[in-house]
């Protein structure tokens, strides 16, 4: 939560923001359930009006480093795109002079939730509905030009052939930072990923980084508000998303494309939205690049959980039972096919 | 005779959820739901990681005695025995058992790497034999979210 002083130099700041000549903050209260940030609600008053916000903030040790300026960045990308719903940017801080830590305010969606990752049938009678929308709005992300965005001065732009490198080195550093045993699993699935890398993207897309159930609100009547966490977004290939969000994990008990569609109903919604083929073979290798990424953040939960004698119990089951689920989709695929084509025996 | 381990935190995570969780709101209730989880799986894991850690030093123990006798360069060969030799538990404690298995993983990540490049009917054998192993780990700490 916010001390006195910290409520009182947040609003001076979000005043300035504002364009206003006071700002009050009122009504704050945390929002828990996140494994990441910080996450505030909170109503800032001025002489005009009273606006409902939320404020992001780094924790002191940060569990996958990002920086505050790429999800802001990204939501400025959307914030004005009708097909790309998200929670409009009001404010960013970089530095620790406001609250000590950086931090970026949003608008906040009223009368919308989140579904938890891990609850059975989470969405009900709205499933489909919500499923379409789903991967529309994901196809929608990828329709967009990257080339102009935002996002695309605030992060660097690799070529279409090396936006799976730069990834795959990313979270093989993740891993290497984070594990607190020798992982074999993961590190013959890179090893596999590097000796057949896939085909380049057409054309590079915003890629959201971790689209996936849980990660957008609903109003609970089969529409989605908007799509929550960008942290993780860059420029890269679109499979790299399509494959997260189509990532067995999140497929919950009825083992359909994200709990909520057949997948190739999925994938055509997803094609027709963003103008896309479907590659088969990039898809194949970004899907065990997902489970690769997944160990790379379920070990940096269970480190944070080792290390931080105050973290939530939410660490310890993301870097035990994500982990573990991860793990065996790798070992399960390379056991079966440790030399052939990745797409023999990939999902879709 | 004290309660098995695995009982006394499966109770104990059934106590959680039954009588004080109905009495929790907003996030405490979330953190109760993941504690009960993470009771019950632990609970299971006190019972079987001895077990699943022994089982897996054999079969690596295995898997190193048949590579050290294969064509593989000469110091790996080496570095197997010496696994093989060093494989002999000091102490049945979980964390004693995870620093042996631990230290035969690095020696196993090492004899994976070469094996990946040898084509030879030998290697593809002893390399499917390495997935057994890790495929057998990974199947026998599996824990369901039953109990979420």
């Amino acid at each position: 939560m916010l001390t006195a002083e910290e409520t009182e130099r947040l609003g001076q700041f979000l005043a300035k923001a504002l364009h206003a000549e006071t700002c009050r903050i009122i009504n704050v209260s945390r929002i828990h359930g996140g494994a990441s940030r910080e996450t505030l609600r909170f109503d800032a008053v001025t002489p005009e009006r009273m606006l409902g916000l939320i404020l992001r903030r780094d924790p002191p040790s940060e569990m996958i480093v990002t920086e505050r300026r790429i999800e802001f960045a990204a939501l400025r990308s959307f914030h004005d795109s009708c097909r790309v719903p998200v929670p409009r940017p009001i404010a960013l801080c970089e530095d620790d002079s406001v609250l000590g830590r950086p931090f970026m305010v949003i608008r906040r969606i009223d009368n919308a939730g989140v579904s938890q990752a891990f609850t059975p049938d989470p969405y009900g009678e709205h499933r489909e509905r919500i499923g379409e929308r789903f991967f529309r709005i994901l196809g929608a992300i990828h329709a967009a030009d990257a080339a102009a965005s935002d996002l695309a001065a605030a992060v660097k732009t690799p070529s279409p052939r090396a936006c799976w490198s730069r990834e795959l080195d990313h979270w093989e550093g993740v891993i290497e930072a984070n594990a607190l045993e020798p992982q074999p699993i993961a590190l013959a699935a890179i090893r596999r990923l590097r000796r057949a890398a896939p085909p380049a993207p057409k054309r590079l897309a915003i890629v959201h980084g971790d689209y996936r159930t849980g990660n957008f609100l609903h109003d609970s009547a089969g529409s989605i508000n908007a799509i929550l966490d960008w942290e993780m977004a860059h420029i890269g290939d679109p499979h790299e998303d399509l494959a997260w969000a189509l990532d067995p994990l999140w497929a919950g008990r009825n083992g359909l494309a994200a709990g909520m569609l057949e997948f190739d109903h999925a994938i055509g919604l997803w094609s027709e939205a963003s103008g896309r083929e479907f590659d088969r073979e990039a898809f194949a290798w970004w899907t065990l690049f997902s489970a690769v990424k997944g160990v790379a953040i379920w070990l940096s939960c269970a480190r944070r959980f080792n290390d931080d004698a105050g973290a939530e119990p939410i660490l310890a089951f993301s870097g035990w039972y994500c982990l573990q689920r991860h793990n065996k989709m790798i070992a399960d695929r390379l056991a079966a096919n440790p030399h052939g084509s990745l797409a023999r025996g990939a999902l879709a | 005779m004290r309660p098995g381990l695995e009982r006394i935190l499966v109770r104990a995570a059934e106590t959680l959820n039954a009588e004080v969780a109905p009495h929790l709101e907003g996030p405490a209730a979330g953190h109760a739901s993941m504690i009960r989880w993470l009771m019950t799986a632990s609970g299971q894991a006190a019972e079987r990681e001895p077990d699943v850690l022994m089982a897996e030093i054999a079969a690596m123990r295995r898997l190193f005695e048949d590579a050290a006798d294969t064509t593989l360069p000469g110091d790996l060969c080496e570095q197997l025995r010496a696994a093989v030799e060093g494989s002999q538990p000091m102490s049945y404690s979980v964390s004693a058992l995870t620093e042996l298995c631990n230290g035969m993983k690095a020696a196993l990540i090492v004899l994976q790497i070469e094996l990946e490049d040898i084509s030879a009917p030998w290697a593809r054998r002893l390399e499917a034999q390495a997935w057994d192993i890790l495929r057998m780990g990974v199947d026998r700490r599996k824990v369901s979210l039953r109990g979420l």
